[in-house]
């Protein structure tokens, strides 16, 4: 507590508009995609699962979950690009 | 087919972390060789999965975090208990000399933790102000105005106005005025003369913004325009723009 220091900055309000914005579409999309598609994209993300292991979590064949998280980050990458 | 047009499928998946050992193993092989093609995929595909990041709930601290961190920063620590008996006569000197010291180390901590709740103050209102400026700017019916300078080192500055919800300006690394002026930002009519909508001042980065309600209407205006002008502002533009968005 003797070297007690604290500072807290806000982002610059130009920087957090964008941010927001780009939330806005990480999670629009994500959000719109069917819950399987969803499901491999937490898992890999959050849980840090591989291909394999997405594919056998989900009883799913593994080229289906190759193209469903590829296709995702592809369309994702679009929409971030269109958004700036 | 040469290394790279089959490498590319796996630039999300090696980016993501879901690539198996084997796929891995041969990105990797390739990217130790350097390939800028590769590297380049592979760093906007980072790019992308870093934005992922954003799928996380934003959650606010809990109250009983900061409670707990009030607590321990007034906290004293007055533990005398361990002296041993024999040593009472022999430190009573050095007691009292601690006990001045505890007081002094308490004050210290009080200042601190009143100085945390201003700061906190200050953060709730600028968290709400930003919060304001964000519902401005993505509400339907928002125009998104630029705003331009004819002098060359003059950052853009962008305007986000809502018929409904009001004005907010944006900007960043702009000039500071003197200490004795400010900037004003009017909304320039088609007829008539401009109409004040704030006055402000950037921060020492050259960061500002700005949230209004002008008494103008969006379908009646030309142009925002921004002046630099005495410190107070004025009630008509004194000094010819500096920037100027137009609307149509």
């Amino acid at each position: 507590v003797e070297n007690y220091s604290f500072e807290a900055k806000m982002p610059n309000p130009e920087q957090w508009l964008d941010q927001q914005r780009r939330a806005e579409v990480v999670r629009k999309l994500i959000g719109s995609l069917p819950k399987a598609q969803q499901r491999a994209i937490e898992l890999a993300y959050f849980e840090g699962m591989t291909h394999s292991e997405i594919a056998e979590t989900m009883n799913e064949p593994l080229g289906t979950v190759k193209t469903w998280i590829r296709s995702s980050l592809l369309h994702l990458r679009q929409q971030l690009a269109e958004a700036r | 087919m040469t290394d790279c047009e089959h490498l590319n499928e796996y630039y999300e998946a090696f980016a993501l972390g879901v690539l198996g050992d084997e796929e891995r193993a041969e990105l990797n092989a390739h990217l130790a060789r350097r390939c800028p093609t590769c590297m380049q995929g592979i760093g906007e595909a980072r790019w992308v999965v870093s934005q992922l990041a954003y799928l996380a709930e934003p959650a606010a601290p809990p109250a009983r975090v900061r409670r707990q961190l009030l607590a321990a920063v007034e906290k004293k620590p007055a533990r005398l208990g361990w002296f041993p008996t024999w040593a009472w006569v022999g430190t009573v000197a050095a007691l009292v000399l601690f006990l001045l010291l505890t007081l002094q180390h308490a004050r210290n901590l009080q200042e601190q933790t009143r100085d945390l709740e201003s700061r906190l103050k200050d953060l709730t209102a600028q968290t709400e102000t930003y919060r304001r400026a964000f519902a401005i700017a993505s509400s339907a019916g928002t125009r998104s105005i630029i705003l331009t300078s004819p002098q060359p080192t003059a950052p853009q500055i962008r305007a986000y106005w809502n018929e409904a919800f009001g004005l907010v300006l944006t900007a960043q690394k702009m000039p500071l005025p003197a200490a004795d002026r400010t900037y004003q930002l009017w909304v320039v009519p088609k007829q008539g003369k401009p109409i004040s909508a704030g006055i402000f001042r950037p921060d020492t980065a050259g960061g500002a913004l700005l949230i209004s309600g002008p008494a103008a209407r969006m379908q009646e205006a030309a142009a925002l325009a921004i002046t630099n002008e005495p410190a107070g502002g004025q009630p008509q533009p004194t000094t010819t723009p500096i920037w100027v968005g137009p609307l149509s």
